[in-house]
């Protein structure tokens, strides 16, 4: 009668328990605090000082150390393998331990000093040992281990019991981790959001940027040739047939001005589009150039500017063409845009293992410093005058530095001030 | 509805080895054979089990005669019984021998790796009586 009363009061005890414990266990945190909060409430409820909590990887092939408690070693993160030690056995075949008496049970295989054959913290006097799997719904979700260094600490009805928790505590686990994911995801799209922001707010800059280009610098040719336009008028009206023909060569020189900056207008807006189609190809890197060096011959010419290029066997590069036109174009027209009259531009090519190295170089004005190193930043950027006033809108080197970047290139940019700069552009052969 | 319990949870401290078991067995022409086992598998309160290894002798024995007797020992309720039983089967796989297994191979976690620690078999008998040894 004595007994069953008793009894009665341990199982009431026990519900009380685990009433308090489910409270306990369904409180929010992330899944460190929950699992040390475990551990504690286990040692503060039943006495389990030295434990450990484990989760499976996702593979299910090995086992993490994430909480202990009462061992002195800070051993967190700390794997075995599924089968490997007890808890690696507890893992594999999801079944409970219970270990007592290990001292005496060693002694009948061996008289050899004791050995830890597993790298998870362990008593050095350890007699009793539970680990118990932590299932919730028939998945491995954490494996429990506990030891003692008294004989035969943990009964069967504490085990049993103990099991009854475990789900619990699996659920706990789980909860735990659902938050944590949650806590990832928010953070990982909170991150690219940022990131989308800042791409966003790049873009919206350069677009800003280059209607102002548009807004300030295509008004110039576009004026020039509203001008010479009502000279033309002018003149016809009064006869004045020499002053007519001298207009022929300014209309040429508005168009192409205004010519160039559309090309560089749509070439820029393509790549920043993404509707850019790179078609890499062998190219006979002398014809390209000599078909730039004849467009702007006699640019060069009109400023009494040397143009020195190599020879024709100079090699072959493999890029698309449109890019490497634009690229030509632009660097050739800079360095002349650059260069003042009588000066003198150098196009030299050189072949290494796997690249070409094409470079302009000029005796101009050069470049300081500080300006270098923002010479293909379209952020804060201002077109400058050339040499004879030339115009441009400044997104040249932009767009070179762009479509190097889509061949897979390299630019390489080196200036003094009054001595000349030196642009090259280094391709796959 | 189901026998009356004849292992009840004073005895199941007494299989877990503390002090040694002591079984013994008897071939066909009457000769006894007497082991020390270091644990006893409680099964269910009418059946128990013991691992096959080393146990050669013993084996023998329950292939001829299937009673047995083992004596346990409950330190801490400062008892002893007598658990008269007789050899059922031995069993090379299931949940008794996977459980007995795994805790053959948990205890080499504490013993040189160079032991042999496969579980030969399970050897499940059925509780015939319990006698107090007073």
């Amino acid at each position: 009668m004595q007994s069953a009363e008793h009894e009665l009061i341990a199982l009431q005890n026990r519900n009380e328990l685990i009433r308090l414990l489910s409270i306990e266990f369904s409180k929010p945190a992330n899944l460190q605090e929950k699992l040390q909060r475990m551990l504690q409430l286990l040692d503060e409820n039943f006495g389990l000082c030295h434990t450990l909590l484990l989760l499976p990887d996702e593979r299910h092939e090995q086992l993490t150390l994430y909480a202990s408690r009462g061992y002195t070693d800070k051993t967190t993160g700390i794997s075995v393998k599924f089968g490997e030690g007890p808890a690696g056995l507890v893992a594999a075949k999801k079944r409970k331990l219970r270990l007592v008496n290990i001292s005496r049970k060693r002694s009948y295989f061996t008289h050899e000093p004791a050995v830890v054959n597993n790298p998870l913290p362990s008593l050095p006097n350890v007699e009793s040992l539970v680990v118990l799997p932590i299932i919730s719904g028939n998945e491995l979700v954490a494996v429990l281990s506990a030891e003692s260094e008294k004989l035969d600490f943990f009964k069967p009805e504490d085990e049993d019991f103990l099991m009854t928790l475990s789900q619990l505590i699996g659920l706990s686990i789980q909860n735990s981790l659902i938050i944590d994911q949650l806590e990832q995801k928010v953070r990982q799209r909170t991150e690219a959001l940022e990131e989308q922001k800042q791409a966003l707010q790049q873009a919206n800059a350069s677009k800003d940027r280059l209607f102002a280009i548009i807004g300030h610098d295509l008004r110039s040719p576009a004026a020039s040739l509203q001008n010479v336009g009502e000279l033309i008028d002018f003149y016809q009206r009064k006869g004045d047939n020499d002053r007519l023909f001298e207009l022929g060569g300014k209309i040429v020189k508005a168009a192409r001005n205004m010519n160039s900056i559309l090309d560089n207008l749509l070439s820029w807006s393509i790549t920043q589009t993404g509707d850019i189609t790179i078609s890499p190809e062998p190219l006979d890197i002398y014809q390209l150039l000599e078909e730039i060096l004849d467009n702007y011959a006699d640019i060069a010419q009109s400023k009494n500017i040397t143009l020195l290029f190599p020879p024709a066997d100079s090699g072959k590069v493999f890029t698309d063409r449109n890019s490497l036109l634009a690229i030509f174009r632009n660097l050739l027209s800079n360095a002349i845009k650059f260069t003042r009259p009588g000066g003198e531009i150098r196009i030299t090519v050189s072949t290494e293992d796997k690249t070409v190295l094409i470079t302009f170089c000029d005796n101009g004005v050069g470049i300081p410093p500080e300006k270098l190193a923002e010479l293909f930043s379209i952020r804060d950027r201002k077109s400058t005058a050339g040499t004879s006033r030339e115009k441009g809108i400044g997104i040249g080197l932009i767009i070179v530095d762009e479509l190097v970047r889509l061949n897979n290139g390299k630019l390489i940019a080196e200036s003094e001030v009054g001595v000349g700069t030196k642009i090259g552009v280094r391709l796959i052969r | 509805m189901s026998a009356k319990p004849l292992i009840t949870p004073e005895m199941i401290s007494g299989m877990q080895g503390f002090v040694p078991s002591v079984l013994a067995t008897c071939s066909a022409n009457g000769v006894s054979n007497i082991t020390y086992i270091s644990q006893i598998f409680y099964v269910d309160d009418q059946h128990i089990a013991f691992s096959a290894q080393l146990l050669n002798k013993t084996w023998q024995n329950l292939e001829e005669n299937r009673l047995a007797t083992a004596m346990i020992t409950a330190a801490d309720f400062s008892q002893m019984w007598k658990l008269h039983l007789e050899f059922i089967e031995q069993q090379t796989s299931g949940e008794l021998f996977d459980d007995m297994d795994m805790q053959l191979q948990a205890i080499a976690a504490y013993i040189p790796s160079n032991i042999n620690f496969k579980l030969t078999g399970a050897m499940l008998c059925r509780v015939i009586d319990v006698e107090l040894v007073v």
